[in-house]
């Protein structure tokens, strides 16, 4: 029996070796055959349990099965691994070749995606989005805005007028009732107060109209007009408001100063700056030495406003703004041209 | 407006630099654009005097002048014929960069060393003269430098003047805000006339026709002038302002212009026809010839300064050229009037003129100050020109100003501005803008000064005590907002959600102008009355090229498109989603309608290996997408059927995107015309969607559909049709048959050529069948999908392949 057992380890020993140099699978295979096939090794010699005394023959039995289990789990094993290794030694794949797309990622347009980042930030804070006509009524865009005809202040808006069918009045410039290209935002204001009664509390995002064009000015721009009316609302929270708004969009550690102004719908009316973000307020080409850039006007509503939509000036106080969505996206990107945005170059474009 | 500091200094002490002073003024709202320092290149030209001339050994037309400096002498070789002994003149040294942008070096000339460079006027740009070395005045010191010696060491201001501070508009006004700041008075300058001869109200006569347009006028006489340059410290002082020096008579009107903002014209009293000035309105057609030569057509609006032949000024924007000052003026009649600033506005406007005085006339003088500016400007010709003043001034002032008187309550300032300031703080602040302040409990009663036409109703004044109070000792806070907002429309939804399905599809969203060249209606092929031709037309615009407002979006898109092609990019998709208009009526406001358009020009996909060659782009590329972007946003059920009026697309590659009979938009390739009238490289294949059509057939709220549980069975199906033959017809009929369990109809293939009989195609279908309750079995797909099929052939009249 010692016999038996003996050799049935060696035979182990055997085909473990054998299997560990094994180089594919034909030869796995016929290891198997030779080891544990019907005809194989280890059965002819369990066949020679006959001659062994019946108590003894459950050990040799036993130990045969081991066996048997060993060289089966030592097949397996390296048939795992030989054909692991095989898919790291078959051909490979060229994977620096180009990847297989119908077609390039498309991009929203950079004033898009300002627009959206300036919207955002006010909508968190509770304004709606007010929209109104492109193409406005004189009224809306000036004398309902305490700028009356003939006022100085039109010089700040250079106007593009729409053709009327009845004869032009020489009476340059015109009256309330011409038709224009909006040339501020600041026109939605009108129109929501007059169709809503207060509170109101709108952002006003749109294209506005300029007859300007040279390196810095393009006749068609977008602006963001904000409008704030309640009771009690005071000159700090115009402050508070737009300081938040600007550390949103260029982070908190930008510096903000707001200093006297003049607009015509607006008193006390505030020039807005930031600290520049290009210099970082050190002074340079892109602020002019000063550490500041212009980034918005702002003020607290006129009472000649609110008299002109039917609102009580008394109890109701706003405070309103217009900022520039080119300004912003040429600062926050870098942009010194603001042409390029309306120039729509593919190149451009998929930059953003 | 230019503010030299040094005469600033002459009427108010601060304890500022430049930089300082710009950084407070900008802070109470006089905008500090810039700091120059105009004339520092003065800096390195000397006050010099010639000691000897002697000749150039190697040259006959060069001398070699021995300059003296004070202390150093130079020799300089120069070629300018008036050089002589005892002349002193300006010695520009080297490192000098003069305005010609010539930089002085030490040179030699013709073997002569030559450190530095005598110069002329012009070379200087102080003036016109260029006929030989300036012969600066004798009270010049040597060895000065010429900007100390001129007085041109100046730092200038760059002051940027919102329309509603007229009074700023002068170096008196700035003078005052500073006073404001630091708590100071004014130094108002110096009046000594002495009149002499007849009183002028004896020989000239004013008569004001239309009070409504000048509120006042003050004239005044000033005899025997002498007719030549104004001293230099007047120049310099002009020079740093912008405005160039001409002769004493006109600098001083323009100098006390610069110092009170009160606009002054000099007439040469001669020339005034009777000796008779009439203020009124011009006849219709009326002309006159202004200082610049040009003629102007006047209306019955337009204010004229008159004698009694005719206009001799157009009044407060420029002199007439017959009563202008010339060589030959002996008196002079100084007008200083108020007129109506509506009235020059419309004037200076409509005849497109902007002067230094139409400019503050504009935005309202003191009329207050008139009086004042004249006895100064007299003053002036008087010392610096010999003029004897005429006794009496001429002052006619029909409307005379009535002081404001406003009252403002000091809680009224808290409601506003958010804080306290305390009511003495209030009264401290507005006495030092010399507002008269009495007070009362908790309400003050103001009289602002006559040149502060801004200041009318109580919520300027507090403006201007938040204004000195410094917005930057206001401080910030957060107001107590309602948690209610109204969410963004559902259109503003849609619209930016459409926006990124655009992109995530592969377009690229442009945004072009809004208004559009009217002749690219021609170059669309639109017939005149064509509804697109209908749109808002521009008076003023900036060039033909964008003389119309838009009533389509595939402009724009061609034009970025052809943009894109000089840029060597010719293989694009491009979207915009913007507005359109239309005038239906004219005197109307036009209507705005929401559109998306895109462009898509190049080939079926991105150039690469595996697409090589490349394929170019066809109808199908554009068509998938609309598909794409429709299914996206919940529009099922779409038609797409050929369109024959649309001018600009292909008439047989284009279609009409229809829902329940709506039309929503239209796809195609660009017209073979249009595509040569852009000189595109590539078919480009364009479509255009009316944004509030998508919104009227979409869904209001997206709804669950439960998913099948039992598996599908699917039967193709083959037919020979005519090449005409179009696809959706056979879908469209096996829809309307609404047969039981037939889930869907499919085209999977085309096919055309060998094997199927000319002039046919073959199409294939695949339809799917599916119970919702069980597994349908073999026969009985069998069984519909036979009769479905015998029912095409026999509505079509068609085989089966």
């Amino acid at each position: 029996m010692e016999e038996i057992l003996a050799r049935l380890e060696e035979i182990e020993k055997e085909a473990l070796s054998a299997i560990e140099i094994a180089h594919n699978q034909e030869a796995l295979e016929e290891i198997r055959v030779r080891y544990l096939g019907r005809k194989g090794i280890v059965n002819a010699i369990l066949r020679g349990i006959k001659d062994v005394p019946p108590e003894l023959r459950p050990t040799i039995g036993q130990k045969g099965n081991e066996v048997k289990e060993k060289i089966q789990t030592a097949l397996e094993q390296r048939l795992k691994a030989l054909k692991q290794a095989e898919l790291s030694t078959g051909p490979r794949l060229d994977i620096t070749l180009p990847g297989r797309r119908a077609y390039f990622y498309g991009t929203l347009h950079p004033i898009t995606q300002t627009l959206r980042e300036i919207c955002d930030i006010f909508l968190r804070m509770g304004f709606e989005i007010a929209e109104g006509p492109d193409v406005e009524v004189g009224f809306y865009n000036f004398d309902a805005l305490n700028i009356p005809p003939h006022h100085p202040a039109r010089d700040m808006h250079d106007t593009f007028f729409v053709a009327k069918e009845a004869k032009l009045s020489p009476h340059f410039p015109k009256e309330k009732d011409d038709i224009l290209l909006r040339t501020h935002t600041s026109s939605i204001q009108i129109r929501v107060m007059k169709n809503q009664p207060p509170p109101v509390r709108i952002i006003a995002p749109g294209a506005v109209y300029r007859c300007d064009a040279d390196v810095s000015h393009t006749p068609m721009f977008h602006q963001v007009e904000g409008l704030l009316v309640d009771k009690n609302v005071s000159f700090t929270h115009l402050k508070g408001i737009l300081t938040a708004f600007m550390e949103a969009i260029f982070g908190e550690k930008i510096g903000v100063r707001f200093r006297p102004s003049y607009f015509p719908f607006t008193e006390p009316s505030a020039e807005m700056d930031i600290s520049c973000v290009i210099c970082g307020g050190k002074g340079c080409r892109v602020c002019k030495g000063t550490g500041w850039l212009e980034i918005l006007g702002c003020g607290m509503v006129d009472p000649a406003v609110f008299i002109q939509v039917g609102y009580d000036p008394e109890e109701w106080t706003g405070f309103a703004f217009g900022l520039g969505v080119e300004r912003i996206a040429m600062l926050k990107y870098g942009i010194d041209d603001i042409r390029l945005f309306f120039e729509n170059h593919l190149r451009f474009l998929r930059q953003f | 407006m230019l503010v030299p500091v040094k005469w600033l200094k002459e009427f108010v002490d601060f304890p500022y630099s430049p930089a300082e002073l710009a950084e407070r003024l900008t802070m109470t709202g006089l905008e500090v654009e810039g700091i120059e320092e105009p004339f520092s290149y003065l800096k390195k030209v000397v006050v010099g005097q010639i000691e000897t001339v002697k000749p150039h050994p190697n040259a006959d037309r060069l001398k070699i002048c021995v300059v003296s400096l004070g202390e150093d002498k130079l020799e300089i070789v120069c070629g300018a014929p008036n050089v002589r002994e005892g002349m002193r003149v300006p010695l520009a040294l080297p490192g000098c960069k003069l305005p010609s942008g010539l930089e002085v070096k030490k040179t030699k000339i013709r073997g002569i060393k030559s450190p530095g460079m005598l110069c002329s006027q012009k070379e200087l740009g102080l003036g016109e003269d260029h006929s030989g070395i300036w012969t600066l005045p004798k009270d010049l010191k040597i060895g000065l430098t010429l900007a100390e010696a001129l007085g041109l060491d100046d730092a200038v201001l760059e002051v940027s003047i919102t329309p509603n501070r007229g009074d700023c508009l002068s170096i008196l006004g700035v003078a005052r805000e500073i006073a404001a700041l630091t708590k100071q008075k004014v130094r108002y300058p110096e009046v000594n006339i002495e009149e002499t001869g007849a009183p002028a109200d004896e020989e000239f006569k004013v008569t004001v026709v239309h009070p409504d347009h000048c509120y006042r006028y003050v004239g005044r006489l000033i005899r025997d002038i002498k007719l030549g340059p104004s001293p230099w410290w007047m120049q310099a002082r002009l020079l740093l302002a912008g405005i160039r020096p001409i002769n004493n008579i006109v600098d001083i009107t323009n100098y006390v212009m610069l110092e009170c903002g009160q606009p002054l014209h000099a007439f040469d009293a001669e020339r005034i026809a009777k000796k008779h000035i009439i203020v009124r309105l011009a006849k219709e057609g009326e002309r006159i010839t202004t200082l610049d030569g040009k003629e102007h057509a006047l209306t019955s609006l337009d204010l004229l300064i008159c004698d009694l032949k005719g206009p001799i000024a157009l009044a407060g924007i420029m002199g007439g050229h017959n009563s202008e000052i010339t060589p030959e003026t002996r008196h002079v009649f100084l007008e200083s009037a108020y007129f109506n600033p509506v009235t020059i506005r419309k004037t200076a406007k409509r005849l497109g003129i902007s002067t230094e005085a139409s400019y503050r006339f504009e935005r309202e003088v003191d009329p207050e100050d008139t009086f004042f500016a004249a006895q100064r400007a007299s003053y002036l010709m008087q010392l610096l020109a010999a003029g004897k003043v005429a006794p009496r001034a001429i002052d006619v002032y029909p409307k005379p100003y009535r002081p404001k008187r406003v009252f403002l309550r000091i809680p009224r300032v808290k409601q506003i501005l958010g804080m306290e300031i305390k009511k003495e703080q209030v009264v401290d602040i507005l006495k030092a803008l010399q507002i008269e302040v009495k007070e009362g409990d908790n309400t003050l009663e103001l009289i602002p000064p006559s040149y502060r036409h801004d200041l009318e109703r109580e919520i300027d004044f507090i403006e201007e005590v938040a204004r000195l109070y410094g917005y930057e000792n206001i401080p910030s806070s957060f107001p107590v907002i309602p948690l209610k907002a109204k969410p963004i429309s559902f259109a503003q939804k849609i619209r930016e959600q459409i926006k990124d399905i655009m992109a995530g599809l592969g377009w690229s969203e442009v945004i072009t102008y809004a208004f559009i060249d009217p002749k690219i209606f021609d170059k669309l092929r639109l017939p005149q009355n064509h509804p697109l031709r209908k749109v808002p037309k521009l008076l003023n615009p900036l060039t033909s090229e964008r003389a119309v407002m838009r009533s389509t979006l595939i402009p724009g898109l061609l034009e970025a498109c052809d943009y894109n092609r000089r840029q060597q990019i010719s293989h694009l998709r491009l979207f915009e989603l913007s507005k359109v208009f239309f005038q239906h009526k004219e005197n109307n406001l036009p209507e705005e309608r929401y559109k998306l358009g895109g462009i898509l020009s190049g080939y079926h996909y991105d150039f690469s290996w595996h697409f090589n060659p490349p394929q170019e782009a066809d109808f199908y590329d554009l068509k998938g997408n609309i598909e794409a972007l429709l299914k996206a946003i919940g529009i099922e059920g779409v038609k797409f059927v050929f369109q024959e009026d649309i001018p600009y697309l292909h008439p047989a590659r284009s279609a009409y995107v229809i829902k329940e009979d709506k039309t929503i938009g239209y796809l195609g390739e660009i017209h073979p015309e249009v595509q040569e009238a852009w000189d595109l490289k590539y078919t480009a294949f364009v479509f255009e969607l009316d944004i509030d059509a998508l919104l009227g057939c979409m869904p209001d709220q997206k709804r669950f559909k439960p998913l099948p549980k039992f598996p599908f069975t699917s039967r193709d199906a083959a037919f020979i049709v005519p090449l005409d033959f179009v696809a959706q017809e056979i879908e469209d009929f096996v829809f309307d048959l609404k047969v039981s369990y037939l889930e869907k109809i499919s085209i999977i293939d085309v096919y055309q050529g060998k094997g199927i009989p000319e002039g046919t195609k073959s199409l294939t279908y695949r339809l799917v069948y599916r119970a919702p309750d069980r597994t349908l079995t073999d026969e009985e797909v069998e069984k519909i999908h036979k009769t479905i099929v015998n029912k095409i052939l026999k509505q079509f009249q068609i085989t089966v392949r």
